[in-house]
Parts: structure tokens; C-alpha cells; sequence
């Protein structure tokens, strides 16, 4: 049995490398009639973050977000059979590297740290 | 005919007041339990009320008990519960104390 | 090595790092206006202290998680930004007088004006953070601010009367300005449980990798090293106790401070205490903005490590050099560190309770703790200190400001 308030959602996500890679966010119900409810995904985005406080500030996030690429703009959303659970995290079946999840990340590191001098690029 | 379908996020659930079939409040959303592949056996409802999270665990801490909170743990089947308005969710049966 | 030199180090480290500008001024202002008599002020905040870091270090060697770790994986994102949001706050402004106290000592060093040591001070804090790992920066620095002790050489050769040091242990009623005397207790609480300690606390038993084998130990550092640790800052209040408190003297402005070793130790107690102020205010700076990126960095689910290189956790590093920036602000402008000290120290004890209760409830949680779940002593002492300080804080700090200062 899982318990998915305690044991997945606001979990750490942890990619294939063992790398960190965000937190679990968001889940998704599918709810079908005359059928169980079913987790289909579990999403891994600053706009599912914020939509939790406000769904204004989620928009307001993926309008910018959506700005910087094709793709973007959306809540990154990992499928339920793709993940494993473990005590201390989620672990996902791929690189972070290969998702939006790192994006920022990824920028940051481009365009501004790697510029500082001994950031040990 | 084809089967509704909906998404409904978990993480807005969390905290829902729950009304029976006559409107009175049973409690709100606490915890969802699924089997391993994700499909929905029952949902919990506490008081938890503001701290949606607190729920279970601190009901079980030692000076929360002396403020004289009760824990109640209403569980209800996911056959019993309508996600028609996932804002507003019922369950379908009328509740007993 | 072995656990033995292993709790030698962990003393040292917290005795050196102990001292900061908080507790400096605070001790100084305490014993300049009531002389011994807030003595139990400080015994209160390092006993809470002492606590807190214990639990800091069991909890994260026991669930293998730190501590906003935890709090964002238990309380969920919404009920995680509350102690999120104060704790960055009110931890920013005590960041600027930290790095205050730096520049601070560096005008007392060289005359040059404070404000000019802002950048300075900034792009070293900076430096060291960007290039050093996590153990060369804990055991560097506090190793060196073992310099500190000389306030308690200096206390010692100031010859105090010991019986009423000892009679200032236990809490009394103030005998003349009751609003400055409960603003001071309250700024002294403020300043020994720094949520911000005991937040990193938790990150740096990660980043060392404890498990289970190093409860003992924990435990052994916590007590010893915070006692002697509280004994620096008692020190100081006697410093005050002796050389101001009979004229009427107080700690009005950071060159004040040199008031307190100058007379017993002459021209190289000075310099001490330069590098004492600076040391202890470098040692505060780094802890603090580590801290606060752990916070956010954890709280999000980031890459973060000291010991990794700053590409590797691009946004981590950016976090501590942000906030490092945002501080620096404060002494660029020349705020009076001495005066952001004040403030974020009762702003500290007025917000203790929003950091320190989400942490009780995780440290009766045996999901994460299993069989080391906290005991009723060290939930009460917390509980009862940190509500304390709350409302001590929510009551003085207005009638210390209508009252003008006492």
C-alpha cells in the first residue's frame, strides 16, 4: 500500500546518475467513471510548485518560462511506471541532464558560472 | 459510449473538505491510498483543517495530545467518493458518526 | 580518525565558532547596563542551543536527511515557505551585521571607514565559499577563532567577583529599567539559538556522511562544546561587568568593544580583539549564507554540496553568492552594524518559535528517527525557551523603542 501524501508528494527525485533532481510537486489522478482512480504522472516543475499558492503566480511563471523555448511552458511530468520509490527519494528512469528539470540549472551554469574564475568548469 | 476521463492533481485534493450527500462537512483530505501501481483504494479524512499535513503523525506526539485534539480517521472507499468537482468533493453515501 | 580526536575537533570547532557579533555585543551590552545580573540569559539561550544541535546532528545522522530536507518532504510545499521565508529574512539581516562586524574590525584595524571594507569583505566571504570545501572551512575558521578565548583571559585577569557571577545564574527581577533589562535578556536569547546554526548543523552531519555510530559523539560535542562555548560569552558580560558596568559605561558603538580588553591586556589585547571580531564575524558570514542555501537549495530539491565545485551545483552556489550581495548592501550603505544587530537579534527571538516547532514535531517523529525520538526534557527545555523568548521579544522590543534605549 502506498500512502501518497506521506511517501511521495514533496519527495526528493532522484535521475538514473543518482543525481538530485528536484521534487516531486504534483501528482496526477486519472479519474475515470465507474473505475478507480489511478496516478498516472508525477510532475516535476516550478509552475506546479507555485500553482499550490497560487494559480495566478503559476501562469504568471509559465507565460516567462514558456518564453525561453519551444516545449516549456508546461509542468514536466514524469509517467508512474518510469519511477521507483525508495525510503529517502524517488528515483526516475532517466538523466536530468535530458529533461526541462535542469534547465535553469543549466543556464545558470553556462552563462554565469562558468564564467567566474575556479568555478571548476 | 466512451468513459469519462479526468485529471484531477493530487496536490489539490490535499486539504479538500469532504461533504456527505446531505452537505455536512465529514472531514477533509488527507492522505490517498493506492495499491503499487497507482490505482486508488480509499481516501482518508481528519480534522486537519489548516495544517493539512500534520494530520496522523502529530496527533501521535506527546504534548499535541494534552491540547486534547482527537484523531479520526474516516476512511472512504473510492467507490464512495465523487471527484465529479474535484473542488468540491462528496461522498456518496450519507455519513454516519 | 578516531572518535576521540574526532570530539576533540568537533569541541574545538564549536567553541571557536562559537563567539559572533550577536553574541559579543549582546554579553557586552548585558553586563555594561545590569552587571551580572543577566548572567542567566546566556546560561538559558546556550542551554536551548546546546539542545537543538544535539538534535540537529541526531536527526540528520538518524533519517539521513537534513533538516529542510525533511521539513518540505513532511509539511509539503506551502506549510515549508513559512519557516522558509522568516528564517531568510530575519537570517539576511543578521548576515549584514555579520559582515558588519568584519568590515567593523577591519576600521578598527586600519582606520579606514566601514563601508569601503564592504566589497572586500563580500568578495573574500565569496571566495572562500566558492573555492573550499566544507570540513576546510568548519575546521579552518573556527580553528582560528579559537583567538576568542582571549575574552576569557581577559575575564579572568579582570579579577570579577565570582559570587555574584554565580548569583547572576539564576533569573531575577530587574531593580531599575525593567523594559531595557527584558530587551537585553531578549537580545541575548536571540543571539545564542540562531536558527541558522542548527539548520546547517543538520546539512554539515550530511555532508560528512553520519550515520547511527556518531550519536554519542554528537551528544558529547553539543554539551561540551556549547557549555564552553556559553563560557566565552559569559566571559565577555564579565569583561563588561568589571570595566563598564561601575562607571555607567556602555557599548554604545563597535569601537566601544576595544573598552573591554584594552584595560587588562593592554595594546595586544587590542589587536586580539580585532582578530577576534573579524574571525568570529568571518566564521558567522560563511555559516550563515551556507545555511541559507541549504535551506533553499534542499527545500527545491537542487544539487547542492560544498564539497562539490560550483559548476556542479550552479544553482546552490548562486543562492550564497545572491545573499552574500544582498548583505553586503547593508554595509556598503553604512548601516551601523552594531544597530542590525540589535534588530535582527530580537527579531530572531521574536521569530523563534516558527523555526523551532516544525523541528519538535520532526524530532518526535519515529518515522525518521525511529527508536531516538526526543525525550520529554528536551522537547520541554526547547519549547518552554523558544515560546519564552517569543514573547519576551513581542513585549520588550515596543517598550525598549517607546522607552528610547534606557
Amino acid at each position: 500500500m502506498i500512502r501518497l501524501i506521506a511517501e511521495v508528494l514533496d519527495k526528493q527525485v532522484v535521475d538514473a546518475n543518482g543525481d538530485n533532481a528536484g521534487r516531486v510537486d504534483g501528482m496526477i489522478l486519472e479519474v475515470r467513471d465507474g473505475a478507480p482512480p489511478r496516478v498516472v504522472a508525477i510532475e516535476v516543475s516550478p509552475i506546479t510548485f507555485l500553482a499550490r499558492f497560487s494559480r495566478r503566480l503559476a501562469m504568471w511563471y509559465a507565460k516567462r518560462d514558456a518564453r525561453l523555448g519551444h516545449g516549456r511552458g508546461t509542468p514536466y511530468r514524469i509517467p508512474w511506471e518510469s519511477i521507483q520509490r525508495s525510503k529517502l527519494s524517488v528515483v526516475i528512469d532517466r538523466a536530468a541532464d535530458d529533461t526541462p528539470i535542469n534547465a535553469l540549472e543549466d543556464w545558470l551554469r553556462a552563462n554565469i558560472v562558468d564564467r567566474l574564475p575556479g568555478s571548476g568548469s | 459510449m466512451t468513459r469519462a476521463l479526468r485529471e484531477v492533481h493530487v496536490e489539490k485534493l490535499l486539504g479538500r473538505r469532504v461533504r456527505d450527500a446531505s452537505g455536512r462537512v465529514v472531514g477533509r483530505i488527507e492522505e490517498i491510498h493506492t495499491d503499487d501501481k497507482g490505482v486508488v483504494s480509499e481516501f482518508l479524512l481528519g480534522p486537519a483543517a489548516l495544517w493539512e499535513r500534520l494530520g496522523q503523525s502529530t496527533l501521535e506526539l506527546p504534548f499535541v495530545r494534552l491540547l486534547g485534539l482527537q484523531r479520526s480517521d474516516h476512511r472512504v472507499p473510492w467507490n464512495e467518493l465523487d471527484l465529479s468537482d474535484p473542488d468540491h468533493p462528496r461522498t456518496t453515501t450519507q455519513f454516519e458518526e | 580518525m578516531n572518535k576521540a580526536l574526532q570530539i576533540a575537533l568537533g569541541i574545538v570547532t564549536s567553541v571557536g565558532g562559537f563567539l559572533e557579533i550577536g553574541s559579543i555585543t549582546t554579553a557586552a551590552q548585558a553586563g555594561a547596563a545590569f552587571g551580572y545580573q543577566l548572567v542567566w540569559s546566556i546560561v538559558l539561550g546556550t542551554l536551548c542551543i546546546a539542545f537543538l544541535v544535539e538534535m540537529s546532528g541526531r536527526f540528520s545522522a538518524c533519517s539521513r536527511h537534513t533538516i529542510p530536507d525533511a521539513m518540505r518532504e513532511r509539511f509539503g510545499a506551502v506549510a515549508f515557505s513559512i519557516p522558509l521565508i522568516v528564517m531568510l529574512a530575519v537570517s539576511l539581516l543578521v548576515l549584514g551585521a555579520e559582515m558588519g562586524g568584519v568590515a567593523a574590525a577591519l576600521e578598527l584595524a586600519t582606520s579606514v571607514k566601514l563601508p569601503i571594507w564592504a566589497v572586500p569583505v563580500a568578495v573574500v566571504s565569496w571566495g572562500l565559499l566558492w573555492k573550499m570545501t566544507f570540513s576546510t572551512i568548519e575546521n579552518g575558521v573556527s580553528g582560528l577563532g579559537l583567538v576568542t578565548l582571549v575574552f576569557a583571559v581577559g575575564a579572568v585577569k579582570a579579577k570579577p567577583d565570582y559570587s555574584s557571577l554565580l548569583d547572576g545564574v539564576l533569573p531575577t527581577m530587574p531593580h531599575s529599567s525593567p523594559a531595557h533589562y527584558w530587551f537585553v535578556a531578549v537580545s541575548v536569547l536571540g543571539a545564542s539559538v540562531s536558527p541558522y546554526l542548527y539548520y546547517f548543523y543538520s546539512s554539515g552531519a550530511i555532508e560528512e556522511k553520519w550515520d547511527t555510530s556518531y550519536l554519542a559523539m554528537n551528544r558529547a560535542v553539543a554539551a561540551i562544546g556549547m557549555s564552553f562555548g556559553g563560557l566565552l560569552s559569559v566571559a565577555v558580560l564579565v569583561l563588561a561587568a568589571v570595566l563598564l558596568h561601575p562607571t555607567g559605561q556602555d557599548i554604545k558603538d563597535y569601537h566601544d568593544l576595544t573598552k573591554l580588553v584594552t584595560p587588562v591586556l593592554g595594546r595586544p589585547g587590542f589587536w586580539l580583539l580585532v582578530a577576534s571580531l573579524g574571525i568570529a564575524c568571518l566564521g558567522a558570514t560563511l555559516e550563515i549564507s551556507l545555511s541559507l542555501a541549504y535551506l533553499v537549495a534542499q527545500g527545491f530539491g537542487w544539487k547542492w554540496g560544498e564539497d562539490l565545485e560550483p559548476s556542479d551545483d550552479a544553482r546552490f552556489s548562486l543562492t550564497y553568492t545572491l545573499l552574500i550581495i544582498a548583505a553586503g548592501l547593508f554595509v556598503l550603505f553604512g548601516v551601523d552594524p552594531l544597530a542590525l544587530t540589535q534588530i535582527s537579534m530580537a527579531l530572531t527571538a521574536a521569530s523563534l518559535p516558527v523555526g523551532v516547532l516544525p523541528f519538535l514535531i520532526l524530532m518526535n517523529d519515529k518515522h525518521y528517527l525511529g527508536e531516538h525520538t526526543n525525550g520529554h526534557i528536551g522537547n520541554a527545555v526547547v519549547l518552554l525557551i523558544s515560546l519564552m523568548a517569543m514573547i519576551l521579544a513581542v513585549v520588550s522590543v515596543p517598550l525598549e523603542l517607546i522607552g528610547g534605549g534606557g
